[in-house]
């Protein structure tokens, strides 16, 4: 489509389009653009069912290939419709760099791990975690959570991991109870006391067990 | 009399000694109580007078459920049996609750309840069909197990036929000993009242319907409403794994995950990650698979019961189990895999390999469940486990003290192939020995394992005077081991102040059994964080009449702060809906929903559902706060019943005391209130049993319901008959 503000080569003044030939410009652009938005927005909802993150840059490749320009304006769509108001960005807690998913399949604090796995540093990963689950709920984290997906780590790896934490001064708040099955949980003690962590995670890994709820 | 819906107008009485059945009109006769637990109540208020023995032909044994019971209403599948009960010291009422399908088959054949009452003069079963009643001679059964007495009664009746039945054990009036329907779904504590009213089994077959008082279109919504809250087993609204959908992540029972199978399924199927709006996965969601992840690929299904979209029972196949001469399927759910206690123990898993240490767990679970299954026999929530760990801890001088009983039992014991023999060598035919010892009784140990606990302890302890001397202490060691904790009269913790600190131990003083009561416990552990359970029950709470703020009910499970009168109004609350969940026909495990999985609704459920789905059933239209004065009500006749049977009015002193493991005093070391613990101060006990009895309206000095408050929930009667027992307290 001819850009209708370019200058003739001649200096003569830009062509001006017929009232119509305009309104039917201006109705292609907003089709194009709607068409980019629902690709775009489809796209995000489509991998976040998948339990999965999309990276804003993926649309400036293969096979999008948006302009910046482009992108800009559907952002600004999508902040600005309530209908896409399941679309968010989750940021990267170690890089700031911002992520997409839709928070009718994927929500924010699953993104969130879902950036901490794939953040390879294992430590942080770990840490975090448990400060998070010391805070929230509040309870201490059996080592044996970090197993499950998507965190998928074997258990001799996050022994490892647990052991170069010790080190790190950074970590410092991070401490683990002991409960009579065997079973290794950590917490935070930001959050909690050690004997209150020990009384919920005793609870949760052997005692709830042993009274049998049914 | 108004007609209703839900009900279907018609309970049926049969008197075993007299071979015959009668027909009384619900309405008129039980109508201030309901059905379940408040008519058996309301029966052994009006004629148990005097009956002190649970195996007398007087004790009535009433088979009830309720007005929602075969309606469709979510969760509608219960079955409470009550009666005077064996398990109690005193012989002091109690219920069993069976799941499964027998109640709904009931309402089908025009049935509200049945009434049991007398004995046979021989072995018998009834059979119903509809309006058809049949006293059936079965000498051939007695003797037999539950299993060939279902069969048996299901061939004659026809396929369709749901049966309740007692085995060996109950025969044998075992106090640890269940009725048992659908193979699987056991009421614990009266089978052997059956028993002893030489009734093996009920069969029943129903071809009617229930007429619902509301239009199908306004009743159709209500449950879709209710179809929309419910969450996993135990009401959990949190997936105990991270989920893409889920906010919160817990160790709820919500075990549906991705890359999780139902692996003996034929093709497999993955559970998933079950979005809460999804109806159609509602029955992945609970996938306990108990033994843990090993036992994955041995389960072919969930299994559960009438009206229930939640599958709670675990269908395995084992094949290597049949090696120990059982069928290697079998289902059922938590202690009802009674094999995980009393083998899963790491002296018999010693030295096999992780995969095989897993695959004989498994076996056990397996061969431990046909085992209490058939025989019949009741596990009491760990109780007779801990009495095979205090036996065989006592012979091999680990920590108990040695009850006096011939030498002979302990010879036979440790001889080879004897239990003891078979135990620490990991030979699973130990489990089928086991139930044999109890369900017969054989021996002093037999009697002791078929309970009650509490008698023969006593027994023990002071010796039978010319027969055996007394094992002085023993009473005390017993109560001293943490693994054998256990309720003031002879029943095991569970959900006691574990579960809510003084809420939970309230709960408790009311029962004489384990309270089978988990309005509060499973809002506890349904995975939300603390915050956000105290939010939901501040709003939930007040928008139904409730007082403000009671989110300050709440502690965190094995924790426990200081009383409060929130805490008294939730206790209140808690055993109101227990009675009322067993009066309706809603199963304790699931109701009541103070929370939901959506996040849309901040996880708040509907604590107004069971008395909008009594109304529109039922078309007596209810509040929440009066439907749930009804089952404070039925409570309180239960309290009345227990009066009578510990002929005293001191429950506070005799019956509600804290037991000594819950007291802060008895922990060196221990500090109250501080979240580490959920023990309290004895002081504090007696502020909580204050509170709780205002709340209930009871005389505080003696913990009894006063005229006053007898007479306002229209119990008149009651009050009148306390008072010639002299067992009301005086009027202030």
């Amino acid at each position: 489509m001819k850009d209708v503000a370019e200058e003739s080569v001649d200096g003569a003044a830009p062509e001006t389009l017929e009232p119509e030939a305009e309104a039917a410009a201006e109705t292609a652009e907003a089709e194009e653009a709607r068409k980019l938005l629902e690709t775009v927005v489809d796209h995000i909802r489509r991998e976040s069912r998948a339990a999965h993150i999309t990276s804003p840059a993926v649309f400036a490749e293969e096979p999008f290939s948006f302009e910046e320009e482009q992108l800009d304006g559907v952002w600004d769509a999508i902040a600005a419709d309530p209908q896409y108001a399941d679309i968010v960005r989750t940021a990267d807690e170690k890089s700031g760099e911002e992520f997409l998913h839709s928070t009718k399949y994927l929500v924010v604090p699953y993104a969130r791990l879902l950036l901490r796995t794939q953040a390879d540093d294992p430590v942080f990963l770990i840490a975090s975690t448990v400060r998070d689950n010391s805070e929230i709920y509040p309870r201490a984290t059996p080592v044996t959570f970090f197993e499950l997906d998507p965190f998928n780590l074997p258990l001799e790896e996050i022994f490892a991991h647990i052991t170069v934490m010790d080190g790190l001064e950074e970590y410092s708040d991070i401490k683990r109870v002991t409960v009579t099955n065997g079973m290794v949980c950590l917490y935070s003690d930001r959050y909690l006391t050690e004997p209150r962590a020990m009384a919920i995670a005793q609870w949760a890994e052997v005692d709830s067990h042993l009274n049998s709820n049914q | 009399m108004p007609t209703y819906g839900g009900w279907t107008g018609k309970t049926l009485r049969v008197n075993l000694t007299t071979r015959t059945s009668t027909v009384e009109a619900t309405l008129d006769k039980y109508k201030d109580f309901w059905g379940g637990t408040g008519m058996g109540y309301k029966v052994l208020w009006d004629e148990a007078k005097g009956v002190t023995d649970p195996f007398s032909p007087d004790n009535p044994l009433i088979f009830g459920w309720g007005p929602l019971t075969g309606t469709g209403a979510p969760c509608g599948g219960r079955t409470c049996i009550t009666s005077l009960s064996p398990q109690h010291p005193y012989a002091a009422v109690a219920s069993g609750h069976m799941g499964g399908h027998f109640s709904a088959e009931a309402k089908y054949a025009g049935w509200d309840g049945i009434i049991v009452t007398g004995k046979a003069s021989g072995p018998v079963y009834i059979a119903i069909r509809d309006d058809q009643v049949d006293i059936v001679d079965c000498p051939q059964l007695w003797g037999s197990g539950i299993y060939r007495a279902t069969a048996e009664v299901v061939a004659a009746m026809g396929g369709s036929c749901q049966v309740a039945a007692i085995g060996q054990a109950g025969e044998n009036r075992v106090a640890q000993s269940v009725i048992m329907t659908g193979y699987s779904h056991s009421a614990g504590g009266q089978g052997g009242v059956m028993g002893s009213k030489n009734l093996k089994a009920i069969g029943i077959v129903g071809t009617g319907s229930i007429k619902i008082a509301a239009s199908k279109k306004d009743w159709r919504a209500l449950v879709d409403n209710a179809m929309q809250l419910v969450g996993s087993n135990n009401q959990a609204v949190v997936p105990n794994s991270p989920q893409p959908w889920a906010e919160y992540v817990s160790s709820a029972r919500w075990y549906a995950a991705k890359g999780k199978y139902w692996g003996a399924a034929n093709p497999p199927v993955e559970t998933g990650t079950c979005d809460p709006h999804d109806r159609q996965s509602v029955g992945y969601r609970c996938f306990k698979s108990d033994p843990g992840a090993f036992a994955e690929q041995f389960t072919v299904r969930m299994d559960g019961c009438h009206s229930c979209p939640v599958r709670c029972h675990q269908a395995l196949n084992v094949p290597t189990a049949a090696k120990w001469g059982v069928d290697p399927t079998a289902a059922n759910t938590c202690t009802g895999w009674w094999g995980r206690g009393l083998m899963n123990n790491a002296k018999v898993i010693a030295g096999l390999s992780t995969q095989d240490a897993n695959l004989k767990t498994l076996e056990a679970y397996v061969v431990g469940k046909h085992m209490t299954d058939d025989f019949g026999l009741h596990n009491n929530y760990g109780t007779t486990d801990r009495g095979w760990a205090f036996i065989y801890g006592a012979d091999k001088g680990v920590t108990w003290i040695k009850p006096n009983v011939p030498a002979a039992e302990w010879t036979t014991l440790n001889a080879p192939g004897g239990l003891f023999d078979l135990y620490e060598k990991g030979d699973l035919n130990f489990l089928m020995a086991f139930g044999k010892m109890m369900a017969y009784q054989v021996g002093e140990l037999g009697k002791f394992l078929a309970g009650p606990v509490e008698a023969g302890l006593n027994k023990w302890q002071t010796g039978v005077p010319g027969v055996t001397t007394g094992s002085p202490g023993i009473l005390a060691a017993y109560h001293a081991d943490t693994s054998v904790l256990w309720w003031a009269n002879g029943f095991p913790k569970h959900h006691s102040p574990e579960n809510g600190g003084f809420v939970g131990a309230l709960i408790n003083t009311g029962y004489n059994r384990d309270a089978q009561n988990h309005c509060w416990s499973n809002y506890l552990s349904n995975g939300l964080p603390t915050a956000v359970q105290r939010t939901i029950a501040d709003a939930e709470f007040a928008k139904n009449g409730y007082m403000a703020g009671m989110g300050a009910a709440i502690d965190p499970n094995n924790t426990c702060t200081q009383m409060n009168q929130q805490k008294a109004v939730a206790a209140r609350w808690a055993i109101a809906r227990k009675e009322l969940m067993d009066s309706t026909g809603l199963c304790s495990w699931m109701w009541p929903w103070i929370a939901s999985p959506l996040k849309e609704r901040g996880y708040a459920g509907d604590i107004a559902l069971e008395s909008k789905l009594f109304s529109a059933a039922t078309g007596k239209t209810m509040s929440t706060k009066a439907f749930d004065d009804e089952g404070v009500k039925f409570y309180t006749l239960q309290r009345a019943l227990t009066m009578r049977s510990f002929n005293s009015m001191h429950m506070r002193v005799l019956h509600d005391q804290l037991p000594p493991w819950a007291k802060v005093e008895n922990h060196a070391g221990a500090v109250a209130y501080m979240g580490a613990n959920y023990y309290m101060k004895s002081a504090d006990w007696e502020t909580a049993l204050d509170l709780f009895y205002a709340e209930l309206g009871y005389d505080q000095a003696t913990g009894a319901p006063t005229r006053a408050t007898l007479e306002a929930m229209g119990m008149t009667d009651v009050a009148d008959e306390l008072d010639d027992l002299g067992l009301l307290p005086a009027s202030v």
